[in-house]
This record gives C-alpha cells, sequence and structure tokens, in this order.
C-alpha cells in the first residue's frame, strides 16, 4: 500500500479535513492508487446518516440543504454536504455554484462541504459521489447530505446512495408533474414542495399526495411537506419528517433490502467499470478503431452488436 | 485519468463590484476548469477553510477599490501557515501598474489589469500551473 | 533580403466599421426621411415632454455640474468638495465609503481593509458635520447616495445639522436617494439583500419619503439609479424599462399608503448612465421622460405637471473607458457629456480619465469639470431647447426605443412588477446574460473599443499619476469609532436603541422613521442603529 494513502487514511480517520478533502481528490483524479484507496473505504467503519436532495434547477435545493444542515449542527452534530453540479458535456470544465447558497453556515468547524462536478459520467451524477460520502463518513460525520440536480436517472442513483431520499419541487416550474409521471414517486421517501408561499404550493402538494396515495407500496409511505427554505417556515416538520424516515428504517427489514440492492448495484457498477477498461480501455477497443465503427453505424453499414462481438472475439471470448 | 485543476473564485472584503469575477470565472470554464464559484464577502479565513475542503489548485481574486495588496498579503500568509503554499493565487481588476511588481514580490503568480482580454487570461492561469516552483 | 516596410498600415482604402447596429440591436437606416417620421410634437415643458421638462430647459438654468467625490475620512473630502466648488462645480454628490452604504461602522472587521476607498468614510453625527463644513445648506443642493434603511440615518444627520445651523427644514435643498434596490456600488443583487432583509428596507425607504414631503417639501426623496445596473452590460432599452418599471413600483407603493400622488411624485427623480452612441441615447431619454409622463398621469392620475417631469441626473459610463491609452477617456466622456446634454438632463457627473485605475484626483475632476464649463460655454449647444428636435433619425429612434422600452415594462408588469421579478431572480438573469453578451462582443471586438480591441498600441503601461490616500487613514477611521463608541457618556443611546428595536420587533408595519432618527439624535453609530434592528429581526449578516 502506498505510504501516502495510508497517511491519508490516517488523517481521515483523525478528523482531519485536509486529508479527507486530498483523498477526495486522488479518488476523483482516477489516478494509480485511486482503485487501492477506494477499496479501503468500504472496509472503513463509521455510518452516517445519508439524506438525498434532488430537483431541477431552481426549485431552492441549497437553501433547503442549508436549513437541514443548520438544523443537524445545532443539535452538535458533525456534517458533511457532498454538492454536484454538472460539468460541461462540451468544455470539460464546469461552473461549481452550489457553496456559495451554502453560505450562511459555511466556515463552521463541523461543517465539511465539498463541490463535485459530474466530470460527464452518465446521468450526469459523479461517479465519486458514492466514495465521497464514505469518506466523510470515515472523517466522522454523523449526517452526509447529498445535493444534486435531479434529472431521470441522477434520481436513482441518489435513492440507491442515500438512506433517505428527498426530492423537492417547487410551485410554477411546472416539474412536479413531470415528478409525478417519471416515476419518481417509486424512489421518493419525502417530497417537499418548496417556495410554498407561491400561489400554486398548495396545488402541487394536493397533486403530489393524491399521486402518493396511488402507489402500491407496503412499508413508509411517502409525506408531502411544503416549506419556505429562505426564511425556515416548514423546515421543523421536515426534520420531524426526516426522523421518522429514519426510526423507521431502523426497524424495518425493507431497509436491509435496500441496502441489499445499493450494494447490488455497486457490484454492477464496479463489473462495468472492470469490463469496459478491459475491452476498452488502453488495452482494447482504440479510440480511432470505435471511431470507425462509429461511422460505420452512422453509414448504415453495421450495428453496435456486431462491434460489441468484434470486440469480444478479440479478447478471445466467444 | 480525470485529473481537473480546480479554481476557487472569489471577491474579499466589502467591494461587490462581481462582473470581472463572474465573466472570468465563465470563461475559465468554458476552457475546462472546475470552478468553484465563491461570490463576494468573503474573509481570508474563509477563503482558506474553503480552500482546504475543496483542495484546490488555485484562487483567483478580483479587486476594484485598492485593497489587493492588503488580502493577497493576508490570504498568502494564511497559506504558508496551513501548509498550502502549493496553491497558486493569481489577481485581478483595478490594479495600478507600480502593484503589479508588489503583488508578484509577495508570491501572487499572476496579475492581469484592465483590459485583459480572454486569451491573455487563460494562457496567464495555464502557465502558473506548468511553473516550477513553489512546489508543484 | 526584403527592405523592412517603411510605413505600417492598420488600415488603407475602404475602411469601414463592422456593423450598423445600436448596442441594443437597433438597426441604423442609410438615412433617415420624412417618410420615417413626420408628425408634429409639443413644446418643451408641455406634456408629454418629449423635447425637455422645462421650456426653457438650459436658457433658463444650465444643468447642475455635480461631481460624486468623497474618499478616506470627512475632512479630506470636504477639503475636495471645496476645491471642486472652486473650479466650477455646483451642486454636491456624497459618495460615501462601501461600508456607509451597508449600514457598517469602520472597524467592523470585513470592512476594515475597504475603508475610505471607494468614497468617504462616515459614520457618526460628526462625521456628517465636518464633512458639510462651510457649506451653505439652503444655498448649496446635495445628492446624498445612501439607500433605506440608512438614508433615513443620514438623512437624520443632515438634518440635526441644518437644526444646529438655524436653518429650517422647509429650506433644506438637495436628493437623497433611497432606493434599496440598485443604488449600491457594484451591480450585483447579494450586495442589495446580504445586510438588510430587502422588503423592510424598501418599506423604510417609503416612511421617509412620507416623512420628508411634510418636513422638506423641497428635497428630493428618491433617485431611481438605473446606472449600476446599465454598467453590467444591460442594454438601453432594459436600462429604461427596469427603471421606470421600478419607479412605478414606488409610486404604486406610495399610493397604495393612500398618499395623493401629487404630494410626492415632483420630488422624485431618476440617475441614469448616459453611453456613447449618442442618438440610442437621445433617443433614450426623449422616451423615458415621454413614458414617465403618461404613467403619472394615466395610470396614477397625476393632477399637477410637475408630478410627471422625468427629472434625470446622470453620470457618464464607466465601462467604455479603458485602461489602456486612458486619454482617450478624455474623449469618450466628453462625447458622453454633450450627448446628456442633447438629451435635457438636469445634472451630470463626467467620469474622470483615471476611472480604470484609481479615484479621480483633483486634476482629472477639474479637467471633467472643465468638460461640462466647455460644453455649456463654449459650443452653443445650450443656445436653443432641444437642438436634435425633428431630425428624422433622432425622433424615429425615439419613437422605436419608446415601443421595444414599453414592450419590456408590460413583460415586467405581468410578471408582478420589478420588485416581484428582483426576488424572483428574473432581473439577475437578465443581467447575467447581458454580461457574457457583452464580454463577448469586447472579446469579438463586436463592440469596438479603440486601444483595446482595435488599434491596440504597443503593451507598455499607461503613465498616468495614480490618486492615493494618506497611508493610515483607515487605521484612524477604524479607531476613531472604536473610541467613539466606547464613550461612557452615551446613556441616550442605550434607550434608543432599545426602543427602536422594540418597535422593528413588534411593529415593523408602523412608522420606523421617527425612532431610527430619535436613535440618530442620540448620537448612535451608523452600524449601531443598523444592527439594533437586525437583531431585533434576527438577521444575520456576513463577516
Amino acid at each position: 500500500m502506498d505510504t501516502h494513502t495510508d497517511r491519508l487514511f490516517a488523517g481521515l480517520q483523525r478528523g482531519e479535513k485536509g486529508c479527507a478533502s486530498r483523498l477526495m481528490s486522488l479518488i476523483e483524479n482516477e489516478g494509480p492508487e485511486a482503485e487501492a484507496a477506494l477499496r479501503r473505504l468500504y472496509t472503513t467503519g463509521l455510518r452516517a446518516l445519508v439524506i438525498g436532495v434532488t430537483g431541477w434547477p431552481g426549485v431552492g435545493k441549497s437553501s433547503l440543504v442549508s436549513r437541514i444542515a443548520k438544523s443537524f449542527l445545532g443539535e452538535g452534530k458533525k456534517v458533511g454536504i457532498v454538492a454536484v453540479d454538472p460539468t460541461s458535456p462540451i468544455s470539460g470544465g464546469g461552473l461549481l455554484g452550489d457553496r456559495i447558497r451554502l453560505r450562511d453556515i459555511e466556515g463552521r468547524e463541523n461543517l465539511f462541504i465539498r463541490s463535485v462536478a459530474s466530470r460527464g459520467h452518465h446521468g450526469g451524477l459523479s461517479r465519486s459521489a458514492r466514495p465521497f460520502v464514505k469518506i466523510l463518513e470515515a472523517m466522522g460525520c454523523d449526517v452526509v447530505l447529498l445535493e444534486t440536480v435531479g434529472v431521470g436517472q441522477n434520481q436513482t442513483t441518489v435513492s440507491l446512495i442515500a438512506d433517505t431520499t428527498i426530492i423537492v419541487v417547487a410551485p410554477g416550474l411546472g416539474d412536479y408533474l413531470q415528478a409525478i409521471k417519471s416515476g419518481i414517486l417509486e424512489i421518493g421517501d419525502i417530497f417537499v414542495v418548496n417556495k410554498a408561499d407561491r400561489p400554486d404550493a398548495d396545488k402541487a402538494a394536493l397533486d403530489l399526495e393524491s399521486a402518493i396515495q396511488m402507489r402500491e407500496k407496503e412499508g413508509w409511505r411517502p409525506t408531502v411537506v411544503k416549506t419556505i427554505a429562505i426564511d425556515g417556515t416548514g423546515i421543523e416538520d421536515l426534520m420531524r419528517e426526516i426522523q421518522g424516515h429514519t426510526t423507521h428504517c431502523s426497524r424495518e427489514k425493507d431497509m436491509v433490502t435496500r441496502k441489499i440492492s445499493a450494494a447490488k448495484d455497486e457490484i454492477r457498477e464496479a463489473v462495468k467499470a472492470r469490463l469496459l477498461n478491459h475491452f476498452m480501455g488502453k488495452d482494447g477497443l482504440t479510440n480511432e478503431a470505435t471511431n470507425r465503427y462509429a461511422r460505420e453505424i452512422c453509414e448504415r453499414k453495421t450495428d453496435p452488436y456486431v462491434v460489441a462481438d468484434i470486440v469480444l472475439r478479440d479478447k478471445g471470448i466467444n | 485519468m480525470s485529473v481537473k485543476k480546480r479554481i476557487i473564485m472569489a471577491k474579499m472584503g466589502l467591494d461587490a463590484h462581481d462582473n470581472g469575477l463572474r465573466i472570468v470565472s465563465k470563461w475559465c470554464a468554458d476552457a475546462g476548469y472546475e470552478v468553484i464559484y465563491a461570490g463576494v464577502y468573503n474573509s481570508a479565513e474563509r477563503i482558506l477553510q474553503m480552500t482546504i475542503e475543496e483542495d484546490a489548485d488555485a484562487v483567483g481574486l478580483s479587486f476594484l477599490g485598492g485593497e489587493h495588496i492588503h488580502y493577497s498579503k493576508k490570504l498568502l500568509e494564511l497559506f504558508k501557515a496551513h501548509g498550502l503554499e502549493n496553491v497558486k493565487l493569481f489577481t485581478g481588476g483595478i490594479i495600478p501598474p507600480a502593484d503589479v511588481a508588489i503583488l508578484k514580490n509577495m508570491g501572487v503568480d499572476a496579475v492581469f489589469t484592465p483590459g485583459s482580454r480572454r486569451d491573455e487570461i487563460l494562457s496567464g492561469i495555464n502557465s502558473c500551473f506548468e511553473k516550477r516552483g513553489k512546489g508543484s | 533580403m526584403a527592405d523592412s516596410p517603411k510605413i505600417e498600415f492598420d488600415h488603407t482604402e475602404g475602411e469601414k466599421i463592422p456593423h450598423f447596429k445600436s448596442l441594443s440591436g437597433y438597426e441604423y437606416k442609410r438615412i433617415y426621411t420624412d417618410e420615417d417620421w413626420d408628425k408634429t410634437i409639443p413644446d418643451a415643458g408641455e406634456y408629454p415632454f418629449t423635447r425637455g421638462i422645462h421650456k426653457d430647459m438650459y436658457r433658463g438654468r444650465l444643468w447642475t455640474r455635480r461631481q460624486q467625490s468623497g474618499f478616506g475620512s470627512p475632512e479630506e473630502s470636504n477639503e475636495l468638495i471645496k476645491f471642486l466648488f472652486k473650479v466650477g462645480q455646483t451642486g454636491i454628490n456624497i459618495d460615501s465609503d462601501i461600508a456607509g452604504k451597508i449600514g457598517l461602522d469602520p472597524d467592523y472587521p470585513l470592512a476594515q481593509a475597504d475603508v475610505g476607498l471607494q468614497g468617504t468614510s462616515m459614520c457618526t453625527y460628526e462625521d456628517m458635520v465636518a464633512l458639510f463644513k462651510d457649506v451653505p445648506l439652503d444655498k448649496v443642493s446635495s445628492t446624498l447616495i445612501f439607500p433605506p434603511p440608512y438614508s433615513v440615518i443620514f438623512m437624520g444627520q443632515y438634518m440635526m445639522m441644518a437644526k444646529a445651523q438655524g436653518i429650517p427644514y422647509e429650506n433644506l435643498i438637495g436628493t437623497m436617494m433611497n432606493c434599496p434596490f440598485t443604488q449600491l456600488v457594484g451591480p450585483t443583487f447579494q450586495a442589495n439583500t446580504d445586510f438588510f432583509p430587502i422588503d423592510l428596507a424598501m418599506k423604510i425607504g417609503l416612511d421617509l419619503i412620507e416623512y420628508l414631503v411634510r418636513v422638506a417639501p423641497k428635497w428630493n426623496v428618491l433617485n431611481v439609479n438605473s446606472r449600476n445596473i446599465r454598467e453590467s452590460g444591460v442594454d438601453a432599452v432594459q436600462e429604461a424599462a427596469f427603471a421606470l418599471s421600478l419607479g412605478a413600483d414606488y409610486v404604486n407603493g406610495l399610493c397604495k399608503r393612500g398618499i395623493n400622488v401629487d404630494t410626492f411624485a415632483p420630488r422624485i427623480g431618476f440617475f441614469s448612465a448616459v453611453h456613447l452612441d449618442i442618438f440610442e441615447e437621445v433617443a433614450k431619454f426623449r422616451a423615458m421622460r415621454r413614458i414617465w409622463a403618461r404613467l403619472l398621469k394615466e395610470r396614477f392620475g397625476a393632477a399637477n405637471e410637475k408630478s410627471m417631469l422625468f427629472r434625470c441626473a446622470v453620470q457618464t459610463s464607466s465601462i467604455t473607458l479603458t485602461a489602456q491609452e486612458p486619454l482617450n477617456n478624455v474623449v469618450r466622456a466628453a462625447i458622453q457629456t454633450l450627448t446628456a446634454i442633447l438629451s435635457g438632463v438636469q445634472s451630470v457627473h463626467t467620469t474622470s480619465y483615471d476611472e480604470a485605475y484609481c479615484l479621480p484626483s483633483e486634476e482629472t475632476h477639474k479637467l471633467a469639470i472643465r468638460t461640462q464649463q466647455i460644453i455649456a460655454y463654449e459650443t452653443g449647444a445650450t443656445k436653443s431647447v432641444d437642438p436634435l428636435g425633428g431630425s428624422y433619425l433622432v425622433e424615429k429612434t425615439t419613437d422605436e426605443m419608446e415601443e421595444r422600452i414599453w414592450e419590456l415594462m408590460k413583460e415586467i408588469e405581468r410578471r408582478g412588477g420589478f420588485v416581484e421579478c428582483f426576488k424572483a431572480g428574473w432581473v439577475e438573469n437578465e443581467l447575467n446574460q447581458a454580461r457574457y453578451k457583452l464580454a463577448d462582443q469586447i472579446e469579438s471586438a463586436e463592440l469596438p473599443i479603440i486601444g483595446m480591441n482595435m488599434f491596440r498600441g504597443e503593451e507598455k503601461a499607461a503613465e498616468i499619476k495614480i490618486f492615493t490616500q494618506a497611508p493610515d487613514m483607515q487605521a484612524k477611521r477604524i479607531e476613531y469609532a472604536i473610541s467613539y463608541k466606547k464613550n461612557p457618556n452615551r446613556g441616550a443611546v442605550k434607550k434608543a436603541l432599545d426602543n427602536l428595536a422594540d418597535r422593528v420587533k413588534k411593529h415593523p408595519d408602523k412608522d420606523l422613521v421617527v425612532p431610527i432618527l430619535e436613535a440618530t439624535e442620540a448620537k448612535a453609530t451608523l452600524q449601531e442603529i443598523s444592527d439594533a434592528m437586525r437583531e431585533a429581526l434576527g438577521w444575520s449578516i456576513p463577516g
């Protein structure tokens, strides 16, 4: 094992922010020691309450995260926030603006905020989100908040990482209807209608509630909470719901099932990463070859399955 | 490998003319950097915390009122005290020509004065990262 | 070996400007004729005042030469005011430092390094007195640039000063800017909203207006500031629409309190930028005059013509000035000043040519004033009212600008008015889009800036004398604030602050001007009063 990584882990377990931060970069940069460090995280102890907060841009996620964090900090808890912003597919860079929206809690000793760019990973949610959450747990955080823009696949991934998933909508943005249609109901544990001072807030809440009623689900019945994050209205109710869900999970078997699902997802991801690396990484299908095949597909001369067969055959698999 | 350079873009003290900060932030993001936008009203301590938590490779500061030497000095001192000498520092804004040398001697890696064009700024930032000395 | 060229060409025959659009995208025609415009318009001084708000305009009285000034201590700023009058300024324009504008004393940690840098450091009654030493308050009009709630404090200090000099409030002339949305230094909305809740700030501003129209009838109670937004890149149409919509929101807010519009509307003014596209700017101002007059008459039912007048102060644009070849800025500012005069404004600050380097020095301030005097006395532009009136281009462009401004105002209205748009983040969005667009236009030279993106000379640093301040200025001001507040003989302060806090906590909907004035009279400092209110609201500020 690399001594440098050893030192980082030692510092991490002492609660040192600098070590946590450098470990995050190590993993994010996907260098040679990254995988070893990643694997070690799985066996490093400590668990935190992981809360996912997701929703479309403009609904007020950061204000909400700020309030939730403040509440936990007020109870003397150590809080970590992982704020994921999209990376531009064109430039590969990113403008990470969540942190500035958390400024009224920033700077506290017991708080750690990390801005993460998605770095172009499929679905938008950073491949680093899971490891970063683990790092913060290992550092000693009692609560970790994972904030991300919720678009389709993202939200499912969040629900696999988080213990409690909060879906945030806001009236007037129209998206709560999308939320109902897109299957989000399946994965949200708590639904928040933020900016509840807006005119259609009540209607949005009602629509969500009736859609939830129609779900066939045993166990935890998701609730709808109305908030005005910028002035703190409804936050007490939200914290109560979070506590309620946490208590429910500690008692119910279906939490274990969820964790198993999450772990299965991680296995799939790990295998996928290995396979892609093996077949399409530096010893596999080259860039030029991939481009060539892609052109042939566009010219309707071949299809992706033929290409996949070729790739497998080249590596000796039938 | 997926290495990206991470830059914190901030203003310190009370001045809130953030036009330049926003524009240069966007230019940097478009050029492939990960920019952590810290906005206005930052103290040196706050920027220090951010630099640690975000493991930033550089901090970019924008000034208007004449406070550039005071704040650059303060931040560099804090970085030194916390073993962050590797973090690059560049500044821009209303900085009189005579102060450019003073800032560079203090340890500021690049200074951009008004009228600097985008390409000039981006290549200036690029070369900060390629420069050796002060660690890499 | 080829001879090196003896003459370098940048352009030769066939040089053309890149396009014929204005900054806001208005396409200038080849030539304008009576087919474009052949109407008649009313005289200056007649509704809807397209040609000017007064019949005689500059023939009757020249615009006020009102340079914003202020730096360091109140004493130094007072010296500067005296200098400016000596070289020909005719009105005062107080520019405090940032701390003053956001309710902070010099000793506040986040404020310390900025004290006195962008304007006068001031926080006590004694500071106000020092700043205005020897100034006859009933003969010279002063503009005070402060947003609410701090506008109340500084107005209080100003009135205390007048009282001490035996000048009745009825004789006070001047303006308190009093707008919480757009006047803060630095066009960022976070600046407007981080240090005090915006709704209460606006409400206190309205309280102040109600108070002042009763006790100081000659005093101007509001300047709607569109310049700061314009200087972050929005175009002339947006600038005009935002300003007029915000003005309408204020008028509306006051009318809703049951106050008759004619009691306060004559005391409302505007503060705009003036840029380099001469005819677009002239058209903008003429259109704004027309729209404001119509708004006051038709929407708010003003009966007094004085209520319908679009009174405007301007400062020439800063973002059009360059660090490269700074003397070019003298030319730019002169043209912009002339544009302002051709537009019929009421007072002018000509931006100094060292704008990209530092605060103006005495020399550059003087040149700015000379610029205005030359235009006033030497050019003949002031000898006839509205000299551009009747020009096919100007009138047609005025009509076009009016249409576009009105369209945008309707959009803002649809969204609930400017204040709502501000709070919903819509204005910030518009601003952000505009700033990036402008940056791109400058990068690509679609917006030509001579010496910077076109005809750029060799890159050597401009030789320019930089205005510097006394090295111990900040330390002295910080020390002053600390010892002022440590003074044991301040029993009345605590009582007044407690009373204010109590009112803010329990009855913020009632008048807040009187308790703030009482705290001011007890000699509480700017931040002591502001903090009393903030604490009562549970409002924490950056720091």
